[in-house]
């Protein structure tokens, strides 16, 4: 009775080891890690146009610093949820694009002599597929809402709004830059 | 004598050059003896003289001809100022030792702006651009790279993989 016991406590485990990555393949949920990592890029992104905005517009820091502070969350906020919602979506796509690949790769790394159950390759063959769409869907999402970003800020900045007053130029540049680029994100394709 | 006090330059600002321009029309008949101009306007408090003099003087001025004096001034601080007339003296004719006074027409309010509103519409800032270029550049290289590498990493596998399946089935 103990062994059988074992036996479906092991199934159970392994049931719920596939679903676990199944629910993080479907999640829009990022790991506490990859939050951090997006914040980071989000900041660094959203912080680099105040250099236009101190030497090109003349806007001085200590008279603006408050104003670029407060921006910059807001920037760095709406950014990383467009990094998100990007990488969720293209995650997908990427998952489905690697998958034969993948599968090879994994196949290859198991020797010969050694006997695996199928279930267990599948298992493995998740796992790779998943770590390398994450890998990919991140770096990808980053790249291109960091070009977007800094074209629409350059757009807005420098065309559109290029006659107003510093301040107004600044915080309507950035506001409508982020916003539009987490608006773009939320869209399916 | 008609004389005119004008600015050459489009654009005031604070710390960049000025250049005013007197010019002394002769309409008379009879050549001017003896004019001096002189200008109070620019005190040296608000103003730096970089080049010329704000008294000139000319011998004579023939009948039906003109002469121009500039001088070229350093606005010290941003803000309005009043360029009044300056003040121009001379005899009517060679025989005559009376002096004859008039003033140069006014240039009115001028409005000298701050160098950096200046140079926000009209310096190229090439520096400022490059050194943003490459901020940006290590922010979209990076991520790129590093995706770029997964990519061709797993295509060129789904190449081999392509090449060999059609080499087994020939």
């Amino acid at each position: 009775m103990t062994v059988t016991a074992a036996s479906k406590t092991t199934k159970q485990q392994k049931i719920t080891k596939e679903e676990e990555l199944l629910l993080q393949d479907f999640s829009r949920n990022v790991t506490f890690k990859s939050s951090i990592f997006f914040y980071v890029n989000a900041l660094i992104v959203s912080t680099i146009p105040l250099w236009l905005f101190w030497k090109i517009h003349q806007m001085e820091p200590l008279e603006f610093g408050i104003l670029w502070v407060i921006m910059t969350l807001v920037s760095t906020w709406l950014v990383s949820f467009a990094y998100r919602n990007s990488k969720f979506v293209l995650k997908h796509k990427f998952a489905q694009k690697r998958e034969d690949a993948v599968a090879r790769e994994v196949l290859k790394s198991i020797p010969d002599d050694k006997k695996m159950p199928k279930k267990e390759k599948d298992e493995r063959i998740l796992w790779k597929k998943n770590e390398v769409a994450e890998f990919e869907s991140t770096s990808f999402a980053i790249f291109y809402n960091n070009t977007l970003y800094i074209f629409l800020i350059i757009l807005f900045s420098f065309y559109l709004l290029r006659s107003f007053n510093p301040n107004f130029n600044y915080i309507l540049s950035v506001a409508s830059s982020s916003g539009l680029l987490a608006l773009l994100s939320t869209g399916s394709r | 004598l008609l004389v005119s006090k004008t600015i050459l330059n489009e654009y005031l600002v604070a710390g960049k050059e000025i250049t005013v321009k007197y010019s002394i029309f002769n309409v008379g008949e009879s050549a001017a003896m003896e004019v001096s101009l002189h200008d109070d306007g620019f005190q040296k408090s608000s103003y730096d003289i970089v080049s010329g003099s704000t008294k000139a003087e000319w011998e004579r001025i023939a009948p039906e001809t003109n002469v121009s004096h500039i001088v070229v001034v350093v606005p010290l601080t941003a803000g309005s100022y009043n360029l009044s007339y300056a003040q121009v003296a001379y005899k009517a004719n060679a025989e005559t030792n009376d002096f004859q006074h008039g003033y140069t027409s006014q240039v009115g309010e001028i409005y000298v702006a701050q160098r950096r509103d200046f140079d926000r519409l009209f310096s190229l800032h090439l520096a400022d651009w490059l050194i943003f270029c490459a901020m940006t550049m290590t922010t979209l290289a990076i991520p790129y790279s590093l995706y770029n590498q997964s990519r061709k990493k797993y295509e060129q596998q789904d190449l081999a993989a392509a090449a060999q399946k059609k080499a087994k089935s020939l």
